[in-house]
């Protein structure tokens, strides 16, 4: 069966790469993107065929996968429309896409057989009460600097390397399209509930509680939320409240923060260690190790869009910096986001540090 | 302490004294001995202690500092290209350079044979330009979640059937995407057709009415003479009563005042039932004569009249008077100066080294204008006669170098404008610097006043909503 992925978007990309690394039988071969959207080059994604015509590429695969994206008004009619195009064919839906309830129904009803909708709240854990418990797991988080970066590799490569030494591990992220993975969703419905605060840290908790609980991990590779540091007043990115509330919904052991690439004069080893300790300050834990994004911050265009607006770029810059820093400071652990290589050492940083909490195969 | 050339600049209320730091971008209120000390109307020992120990405060956080530029240059000079070819936000197609009107004001109307601006004539833009624009438009906005594609003339309708087709080719191309198509028109060749099509598609449209009838038709008249208040009128009518309750943000005015006319009378537009039922936004501004060879001249009753109206909008927006109502013509002024007000709380850390005035937009990203020969400029406003405005063309691409020139048009003023204390808020781009061949010095410092008064206007106005809010509130109380 070939299956095919709509809408895409660069946040797919390790995920897809994981997926054929794996062998799985969620294999997807055609990765579409709509017409507006940038167009991949060829040197990326290995065996994935990458493609902006909808219609063509449908009549090639029996399975449209619809992936989650950030909604707006425009793309989830495009893709209602796309859905109904291919369940019309007769082609199998599989939708991670949350959806209107009058949709869901229309389509549920009319192609039961060939529509499924993989909802969030399939995964969601039932969070019965609220009262505090530590982890026995041992928790590595990863948090973004700020809003708009993408700690999907992260997560990726942190899984990978400690699925290979045998751990069992419990991913949990913010990227609904890990589920294709079998990631578990984070739950970010918490934050829309109307709860008390202090409920919706005990609700965090009692959610990690009852994951340990079911899939008895030793390890629990979590996504924060939110940036953890906001740019500006203007550009607060939610104050970082939401990161906080998790912060103190658990007890992280091992942090990497993935960061926009910085003038390398920025990045110096007291410059980051001096982060690390706001971080102990602010979320009781201090960064283990930063990975280095291939976006930049355009400061003009922020401070003028009110937004924070990046810039894209090579991930070869991205090894220069990390090169120039580590020559700067052997100490300062980094890597780019992009090295499959570096969560392996990354891995091993982290099992020396946690030595006497897991137990070495 | 050395107060000598602090970058500030000095102004006064009626009731207090301040300084405006141009590093910290704040207003600062200060004694009237403070005021003349750093003016240097007097010295240092006739200060009281409080006042000395005032100064050295504001000297330790900050303030008064001497920092300025040391270079002019735009901090988006060396990523243009990575904005021009992946955030373009707004294309301008000019579908036609025909006109049915002939509009007293209008530059294109013959008034300097051809010398400062093109005359209207028969040219229109052809479909594989139009598709072309739009293909390199959706190539060049990526990053963009939210486009507009406008149509311009001469009168865009004289071209509505490659409207049509460019609105459905863009809406094909730009699937999952937000793209919004507008419109400036005279309204007055809107038959019913057009109508549902516009609304059908959700087109922004400004309507160009500049007053009730027998103001509007003194200078917006038909070929024959006639005036063209009535067709125009009606259409708008019809529009919104076609859009029902969405024409909020669909349906704009745009009323040019002419000097000439009464301001009392041009504001009787807004009597009509129409502006009772509907709140229509309107943008009023002065006729643009720098593309006319006879300059409009500001008359001294269109002047105390249009303060007159600024006068009752501070009232109404201070909520001093009950029962006033701003008119709809100064309405934007009073939305965009609380926003002003707002952004004074926020002090920044201090000037870089390097930077540059902040009027310019980038060229081609904010806005890319085509015109009917495939000919890109930075925006509708140009003279499309001026060699140094041109920035590419369709079949040649970009051309990076003109960008970048028209980007850093501070730099060709570069010592004035390292010591201007309306830097930050410059509004000043390179059309103010036209030389048509070249950037121009002349040119662009005769227009500084535009932005050192308007800055000062805002200065003075976010001191009077300050003092309005304490001092006189206080006093009310």
């Amino acid at each position: 069966m070939e299956k095919m992925i709509y809408p895409f978007s660069n946040s797919l990309l390790p995920i897809l790469e994981a997926i054929h690394n794996k062998e799985s039988l969620n294999y997807i071969k055609y990765a579409v993107t709509p017409p507006s959207w940038r167009k991949h080059s060829d040197d990326v994604g290995g065996d994935i065929i990458f493609s902006s015509d909808y219609d063509s590429t449908l009549d090639l695969v029996d399975t449209v996968i619809i992936a989650d994206f950030t909604y707006n008004d425009y793309l989830y009619k495009d893709v209602l429309k796309k859905m109904e195009i291919a369940l019309q064919k007769d082609k199998k839906v599989v939708c991670y896409h949350s959806l209107k309830q009058e949709d869901k129904t229309r389509l549920e009803s009319l192609y039961h057989e060939s529509f499924e909708l993989i909802s969030s709240l399939e995964n969601e854990t039932n969070i019965s009460s609220f009262r505090y418990t530590s982890q026995d797991s041992v928790v590595i988080g990863i948090g973004n600097m700020m809003n708009g970066l993408d700690e999907t590799h992260i997560i990726i490569g942190l899984t990978e390397a400690y699925e290979e030494l045998g751990y069992n591990v419990a991913s949990i992220s913010t990227n609904h399209n890990t589920r294709l993975l079998g990631y578990i969703d984070f739950p970010s419905e918490i934050f829309n509930d109307s709860i008390s605060e202090e409920n919706k840290v005990l609700a965090l908790n009692t959610f990690i509680h009852e994951i340990e609980e079911q899939k008895c991990p030793d390890i629990i590779v979590i996504q924060f939320p939110s940036g953890m540091m906001k740019y500006t007043e203007v550009c607060h990115g939610g104050f970082c409240v939401k990161s906080f509330m998790l912060s103190q919904a658990l007890s992280v052991d091992f942090f990497i923060l993935n960061l926009p690439c910085l003038d390398s004069n920025a990045l110096t080893y007291e410059k980051c260690c001096e982060l690390s300790r706001v971080f102990q300050y602010r979320y009781d834990f201090s960064i283990d190790h930063f990975c280095f994004d291939n976006k930049i911050i355009d400061d003009s265009a922020s401070i003028e869009e009110e937004d924070i607006i990046y810039q894209f770029i090579d991930i070869e810059s991205i090894d220069d910096l990390v090169s120039m820093i580590s020559k700067g400071s052997h100490e300062l652990s980094c890597s780019s986001t992009f090295d499959k290589e570096s969560y392996k050492l990354i891995v091993q940083k982290s099992i020396e540090k946690l030595s006497t909490i897991i137990e070495e195969f | 302490m050395d107060y000598s050339t602090p970058f500030i600049h000095l102004f006064s209320s009626p009731r207090n004294n301040y300084f405006y730091d141009v590093n910290k971008d704040s207003i600062v209120p200060i004694s009237l001995n403070e005021y003349k000390f750093l003016e240097g109307e007097i010295q240092q020992n006739t200060l009281s202690d409080d006042e000395v120990k005032h100064l050295e405060n504001l000297e330790s956080m900050g303030y008064l500092s001497k920092k300025r530029f040391s270079k002019i240059i735009h901090p988006a000079t060396d990523s243009v290209e990575y904005h021009v070819l992946n955030r373009a936000e707004q294309l301008i197609l000019q579908v036609t350079q025909s006109c049915n009107l002939i509009c007293s004001y209008c530059p294109y109307a013959n008034k300097t044979d051809g010398v400062l601006q093109r005359n209207h004539s028969s040219k229109a833009m052809n479909w594989e330009t139009a598709k072309k624009a739009i293909d390199i438009f959706r190539d060049n906005s990526t990053d963009t979640d939210k486009l507009s594609i406008g149509f311009y003339g001469g009168e865009p309708l004289i071209a509505f059937p490659l409207i049509k087709k460019a609105v459905e080719y863009a809406e094909k191309l730009f699937e999952g995407k937000e793209i919004n198509f507008s419109m400036t028109t005279n309204g007055t060749l809107m038959t019913d057709e057009i109508i549902e099509y516009i609304v059908s598609h959700q087109m922004t449209i400004m309507f160009s009415i500049d007053g009730p009838a027998k103001i509007h038709d003194i200078s917006r008249k038909k070929a024959d003479g006639s005036g063209s208040f009535e067709s125009a009128f009606s259409n708008l009518k019809k529009l919104i009563a076609v859009y029902g309750e969405r024409y909020h943000n669909k349906i704009f005015i745009n009323m040019v005042l002419n000097p000439d006319n009464n301001i009392d009378e041009t504001l009787e537009l807004f009597d009509d039932d129409l502006f009772k039922q509907y709140d229509i936004i309107t943008e009023a501004s002065l006729a643009e004569d720098d593309k006319l060879e006879k300059k409009i001249e500001k008359k001294e009753a269109y002047t105390s009249s249009m303060r007159y109206q600024y006068f009752l909008g501070f009232l109404n927006f201070l909520g001093l008077v009950d029962d006033i109502n701003t008119a709809l013509i100064v309405r934007r002024y009073f939305n965009d100066i609380e926003r002003k007000y707002e952004r004074y709380k926020n002090k920044l850390t201090g000037l870089t080294d390097v930077g540059a005035p902040g009027g310019p937009c980038i060229p081609g990203q904010r806005k890319l204008f085509v015109n009917a020969d495939g000919v890109y400029y930075p925006c509708e406003k140009i003279s499309e006669l001026s060699n140094v405005m041109q920035i590419g063309t369709i079949d040649s691409g970009f051309d990076f170098e003109k960008i970048r020139t028209l980007l850093n048009v501070g730099s060709i003023t570069s010592e004035k404008c390292k010591n201007c204390y309306a830097l930050l808020h410059c509004k000043l781009c390179a059309i103010y610097a036209d030389g048509y061949d070249s950037l121009s010095v002349d040119q662009k410092l005769k227009n500084c006043y535009v932005t050192l008064n308007s800055f000062d206007d805002e200065l003075e106005a976010c001191v009077l909503i300050k003092e309005c809010r304490t001092i006189y509130n206080r006093e009310r109380k």
